[in-house]
């Protein structure tokens, strides 16, 4: 067994995923601002107009630019950079093992974090690929190709080939299958920005990446990051191996193709609309799996759920995944599809996958993670608890609103009601929309205050590997 | 290091898995996309803006690498072309989708593109979400360029109801070009 010893000088087993959990949740309050500022601008269009200090800021924090900064950082700087937080904790944790390369970790996040800079500029100032999902401009793909996703990836892949286990279990497969999709994802998404690639090819490849990094990345990584946490903290065994297997194999399978389930109304052929259609549903096989797999594990431990605060977010984050997969198998179907496209409908369901399901799995395992590396209880359980609530209800009102929003909108379209009216009278839905996505962003700031303030002044931890429950006061 | 025989079995099972959706989607799929001939629309589009795709000849998207008109005896940009770069500059393509859909649309918004329309257009901005009206036909629904200008400068004055924002802060010229693309969009 040959272990890579001399990349440890200096540094602190761990440092690595410290550095970039407090990262990530700092691309989790900026993000999410940014999001409000965009609903405030949608709710109240005339907001900061006449205000002197806006002057030469004007252009940049025009509604146009800060909605793709809304994106990026929520999705490329709090979730993508919150997994590979997850996969220097876990990897180690769960081949036996260190991480390969500290040193490396930790210039892959702050790479990162100086590349979400840049790119957050490039993206104020208007330099902008104009596909969705895929805003950053081709330098910056490059750069996150080879010096995030690269980086991330060659670290697990080490780790895991040095590991001093014997069987990999089922969150490594998904952080390395995760891994080598989202590179070739982002780089078959990258393509039309470097090479010429036009028309609805464009259009498609556009379409195929945004759901891919939703189908290959955030939802195989959610889980994967579920499967440690959920047995992890109530201490029971997995409930199945095998259906595990079969949530990895039909998420390879069948959530790799739905993309053109994005562009049903654009002039593509039919046989991809069906195909994809198809496949569309076929993603509640993967679904199914692994929320029955992660209800069935915790049988016997429900009561953790008001006891233990990663328990509670990774939870509920995992039961959102019932009514997620079902609206999104479904919504997706020609008939439905029809009908709710291109409303607010399609926006709250995109908050379903990446709040509601998503980000509350990664927070239950931020709050895990940081009290375990620091070694410390988690400074306060009631802020943990308001944090809890605030999203909690933050979410449900503002996926609500959107929902509600959504059908007005999809009855005016096909009704052919004048279009106006229809903007009218979505008002009310967006101003609660802005207040209820304020409650949400609170609760990440408090989020971030209660991480830090562990950190610094929680309570320590003397026995290597205390039971769980230990962490939430 | 070790491991079992299962696992270069599984390696090889998820390289041919993906490795079949990827064919099926990117590769059969673009095929069939690529192969579409382009009609006279888009080689029309081709003449004004073709791809206006940030470049490093144009970092700040302001439509310096766009086809070039003579105008008074220069050579300039051509305004449709500048329009359409500011267009995907201002993200105006977050809210106004540029494809009809099957719907009662098609009676309110006009007809739905061919799949040869797009030849040579990069990035399409399609858009997804409908926050704004539809402007495939915009240029034939309100072909005034004045009101296109007063429109963006102060969109609450032509229209009390609209939660567009203002694009006060655009130049004259760059008002102007945005306003040449919405009326190109026939």
């Amino acid at each position: 067994m040959t272990t890579a010893t001399a990349t440890y000088e200096g540094i602190k087993p761990g440092t690595a995923a410290k550095h970039a959990f407090f990262s990530a949740v700092v691309w989790l309050c900026l993000g999410a601002s940014f999001g409000f500022f965009t609903s405030l601008r949608i709710a109240w269009p005339d907001l900061l107009n006449g205000v002197d200090v806006m002057g030469p800021l004007a252009s940049a924090f025009a509604f146009g630019r800060v909605r793709p900064m809304h994106i990026t950082l929520v999705i490329f700087g709090w979730i993508s950079m919150a997994f590979v937080a997850a996969m220097y904790y876990m990897t180690p944790a769960l081949c036996n093992c260190r991480l390969w390369s500290e040193k490396l970790g930790l210039w892959n996040i702050w790479l990162w974090n100086v590349g979400l800079v840049v790119g957050a500029i490039t993206l104020l100032i208007g330099a902008n690929s104009g596909r969705e999902y895929q805003e950053l401009i081709w330098p910056i793909d490059i750069y996150v190709l080879t010096l995030i996703l690269g980086f991330a990836a060659v670290n697990v892949f080490m780790t895991v080939l040095q590991r001093r286990t014997q069987g990999i279990y089922i969150t490594i497969w998904f952080f390395m299958g995760a891994l080598v999709m989202i590179w070739m994802t982002y780089f078959i998404g990258a393509i039309p920005d470097m090479f010429p690639v036009t028309g609805l090819n464009e259009a498609y490849i556009v379409w195929w990446h945004a759901h891919n990094v939703l189908g290959l990345w955030i939802t195989p990584v959610s889980a994967a990051i579920a499967y440690y946490v959920i047995p992890k903290v109530t201490g029971n065994v997995l409930y199945s191996h095998k259906v595990g297997h079969l949530h990895f194999w039909t998420i390879v399978a069948f959530y790799s193709t739905p993309g053109a389930h994005h562009l049903m109304g654009a002039p593509i052929p039919e046989w991809m609309k069906s195909f994809a259609s198809v496949s569309g549903v076929m993603i509640l096989i993967p679904a199914l799996a692994f929320i029955t797999n992660m209800v069935l594990t915790v049988q016997g431990k429900w009561h953790m759920f008001s006891s233990n605060v990663s328990i509670q977010f990774a939870l509920t984050g995992t039961l959102m995944a019932v009514p997620l997969n079902f609206q999104g198998a479904f919504q997706q179907t020609r008939a439905i599809n029809w009908y709710i496209h291109g409303t607010h409908w399609i926006v709250a369901h995109a908050h379903f996958a990446l709040l509601g399901f998503s980000t509350f799995i990664e927070i239950g395992a931020t709050y895990y993670a940081i009290a375990k590396l620091f070694q410390r209880k988690i400074y306060s359980g009631t802020l943990a608890t308001v944090h809890y609530w605030l999203t909690t209800i933050g979410f449900i009102g503002f996926w609500t609103a959107l929902t509600l929003a959504g059908l007005i909108q999809a009855s005016g379209k096909v009704y052919n009601t004048t279009f106006i009216d229809v903007v009218y009278a979505t008002h009310p839905y967006m101003v609660a929309r802005s207040l209820f996505g304020l409650t949400i962003v609170l609760g990440q700031w408090i989020f971030l205050y209660n991480l830090y303030k562990t950190a610094t002044a929680g309570e320590p931890v003397t026995e290597k590997d205390a039971p769980a429950t230990v962490y939430y006061t | 290091m070790g491991g079992y025989k299962e696992y270069k079995i599984g390696v090889i099972m998820f390289l041919v898995i993906f490795g079949i959706a990827m064919f099926m989607t990117i590769g059969l799929g673009g095929i069939y996309l690529g192969a579409v001939p382009a009609t006279q629309h888009a080689l029309e589009k081709q003449v004004h803006y073709g791809a206006s795709a940030w470049s490093i000849k144009d970092p700040l998207m302001k439509g310096w690498n766009q086809p070039k008109i003579e105008k008074r005896g220069k050579m300039v940009s051509d305004p449709v072309g500048v329009g359409k770069k500011i267009f995907i500059r201002e993200g105006c393509w977050h809210c106004h989708t540029l494809l009809p859909e099957q719907s009662a649309d098609w009676e309110y918004f006009g007809e739905p593109p061919l799949a040869g329309d797009f030849v040579g257009e990069a990035p399409t901005v399609v858009g997804s979400d409908r926050k704004a009206p539809d402007l495939m036909h915009i240029g034939s629904r309100m072909p005034s360029v004045a009101w296109h200008l007063q429109h963006h400068k102060d969109p609450r004055s032509v229209q009390s109801k609209s939660i567009m924002q203002m694009f006060d802060f655009l130049s004259k010229d760059e008002l102007r070009a945005l306003a040449s693309y919405m009326v190109s969009l026939k």
